[in-house]
């Protein structure tokens, strides 16, 4: 039984933030780690994620057609920086749209490559005939909600997240499969990304913002990481349906900055223009990053019938790894 | 005389590729199997780290140079403020990668061979583990051109992994070990460093150095 995406849509927030909204303007302009970006999106203060992906799952419901109340068995959902700590997101689209999914479920964890998670657990409920259509939703919120604030956005890597939105229609048919996938979790790694509260835990109260820890002296290991286990990824997926990486015709990963990107295509000998992604102008978007750009780069035509695209990425410090092909109908 | 193998002597070993085992249509293949358009830095760079650059300067110049223990404070990123620990070639400097992180070394050279070694470690002098091995070959030799070629290794040692005097490190100090994915680029920014000195003088005939007060 495939699992197959049936449509997807992206939404991202209207505030533009350009690039003199950030300090450590030296940092940013000599390392690239940090650069690289002219712009990126911030979700408003009083804005929640709910909204935006609420919004962009009724665009599919019109455009589809479907009856929301009686096509949509699952919704699954990965926030990065959730509206509310307790109840999640997943639940109030449901109301939000009028839909009556049986199964609900916000998953925290799996970062930057949570929708090929989120669409593996969705194909599992599928398989055991409990689920035949799903909303997979996937915000990253982590830009206006952490590096929004006064002190936080003076890091040079406050500059790097952006925020954006994504909402994918999934049914278990064979009308766009999903052809292979592929998971790893690496636990020698869970800990090796934090959170920054200057000394505080993140649920207490404090005089400052709360931040990630971008710890310089692990840098060197998680770049290592990233750049061994993506392409080591991509040439699994491959492997399975007997192709050569070089068959993929376009490639879409996380996009954390311009070198792991630049790494994981030089790393599959794949040309610049089968690279699809949107760093300049929307920056490091965590978990949207694959499904906002697979939206963005289906809605300008650029990936057409019969491509085969590449989902690859890792997430945090490299707990996470995934990837899976799917040829585009 | 015609110099023969004992029969049995090697034949038997499994997995040799030898002409007289495999034909070269089979090694052909082999090649073209083993062969690639890229290579994954981990595979390259994972458990050694091998760098090598043309310097224009001449072999015994850059030996002279880089056998002086006191050059590391010129070219190096990081290393400085050194003192001498014993009369038998121990040193002790900081170095600034760490915050206040002592760096042991020891300088072991050969003048037949152009091999300089540096053995050094963080924290401790008693075990210097993590050895610089470097080779400068003359480069009429190699490359039909004056000057130098220098070989640098590292190899991935099981130290970097897992530091075993962590009662010596400063609290909360990276463990260099934490870099070594870093080695391969940080490497060549020191070797261009050590071109850049050497040329220069030498281009100039300026004394070799290194220049101390």
């Amino acid at each position: 039984m495939s699992i197959s995406l049936i449509d997807i849509e992206e939404l991202m927030p209207e505030k533009i933030i350009t690039n003199d909204y950030f300090g450590e303007e030296e940092i940013r302009r000599t390392n690239r780690m940090f650069s690289g970006t002219d712009e990126r999106r911030h979700i408003g203060r009083d804005e929640l994620a709910s909204d935006y992906l609420s919004s962009a799952a009724l665009k599919l419901i019109a455009r589809l057609g479907i009856n929301p109340a009686s096509d949509i068995d699952m919704i699954v959902t990965n926030v990065s920086i959730p509206d509310e700590p307790f109840t999640g997101c997943g639940a109030v689209i449901n109301k939000k749209i009028s839909a009556n999914a049986k199964w609900v479920f916000d998953i925290h964890n799996t970062g930057c490559i949570s929708f090929l998670y989120l669409t593996d657990l969705v194909h599992t409920y599928m398989q055991v005939n409990k689920v035949r259509h799903a909303l997979i939703c996937v915000a990253q919120t982590a830009a206006g909600r952490i590096f929004g604030q006064e002190d936080t956005r003076q890091m040079a890597q406050a500059a790097i997240p952006g925020d954006g939105f994504a909402v994918v229609y999934v049914t278990n048919n064979s009308e766009r499969p999903f052809l292979t996938f592929e998971f790893e979790n690496y636990p020698e790694f869970s800990e090796d990304m934090k959170s920054a509260c200057n000394g505080r835990h993140w649920w207490e109260s404090r005089e400052s913002s709360g931040s990630i820890d971008f710890n310089e002296n692990k840098a060197a290991m998680i770049i290592g990481r990233g750049n061994k286990t993506v392409p080591k990824m991509i040439k699994k997926v491959c492997a399975n349906l007997d192709l050569n990486h070089t068959q993929i015709d376009y490639l879409i990963t996380n996009q954390p900055n311009v070198n792991f990107l630049r790494n994981w295509r030089e790393a599959i000998s794949l040309p610049a223009e089968r690279q699809l992604h949107t760093f300049d102008k929307y920056a490091n978007l965590f978990g949207a990053a694959i499904p906002v750009n697979l939206a963005t780069f289906v809605k300008n035509k650029t990936i057409k019938a019969g491509d085969l695209v590449c989902l690859a990425g890792f997430s945090h410090a490299c707990d996470y790894s995934a990837a899976a092909l799917i040829r585009w109908t | 005389m015609n110099q023969m193998l004992i029969p049995g002597g090697v034949e038997t070993l499994p997995g040799l590729k030898r002409v007289e085992s495999t034909n070269k249509q089979v090694m052909g293949g082999l090649m073209a199997d083993i062969t690639h358009a890229v290579y994954p830095h981990d595979q390259i760079y994972g458990d050694y780290c091998p760098i090598q650059s043309y310097i224009n300067c001449p072999p015994e110049k850059v030996f002279e140079y880089m056998s002086n223990p006191y050059c590391l404070l010129e070219w190096t990123y990081s290393m400085r403020k050194f003192e001498a620990v014993s009369g038998d070639g121990l040193f002790l400097g900081k170095d600034r990668i760490g915050d206040n992180t002592d760096i042991y070394f020891r300088v072991k050279s050969n003048k037949d061979a152009l091999t300089v070694d540096y053995h050094c470690a963080w924290d401790q002098g008693d075990d210097l583990w993590m050895i610089y091995l470097n080779r400068i070959v003359p480069a009429e030799m190699v490359l039909k051109k004056p000057g130098s070629v220098i070989f640098w290794q590292n190899c991935r040692h099981a130290y970097y992994d897992n530091n075993p005097y962590q009662d010596k490190a400063p609290k909360g100090r990276p463990w260099v070990g934490q870099f070594w994915d870093f080695f391969y680029a940080g490497h060549m920014v020191e070797l261009e460093n050590l071109k850049t000195i050497l040329e220069y003088r030498h281009l100039n005939n300026l004394p070799i150095g290194p220049y101390l007060n």
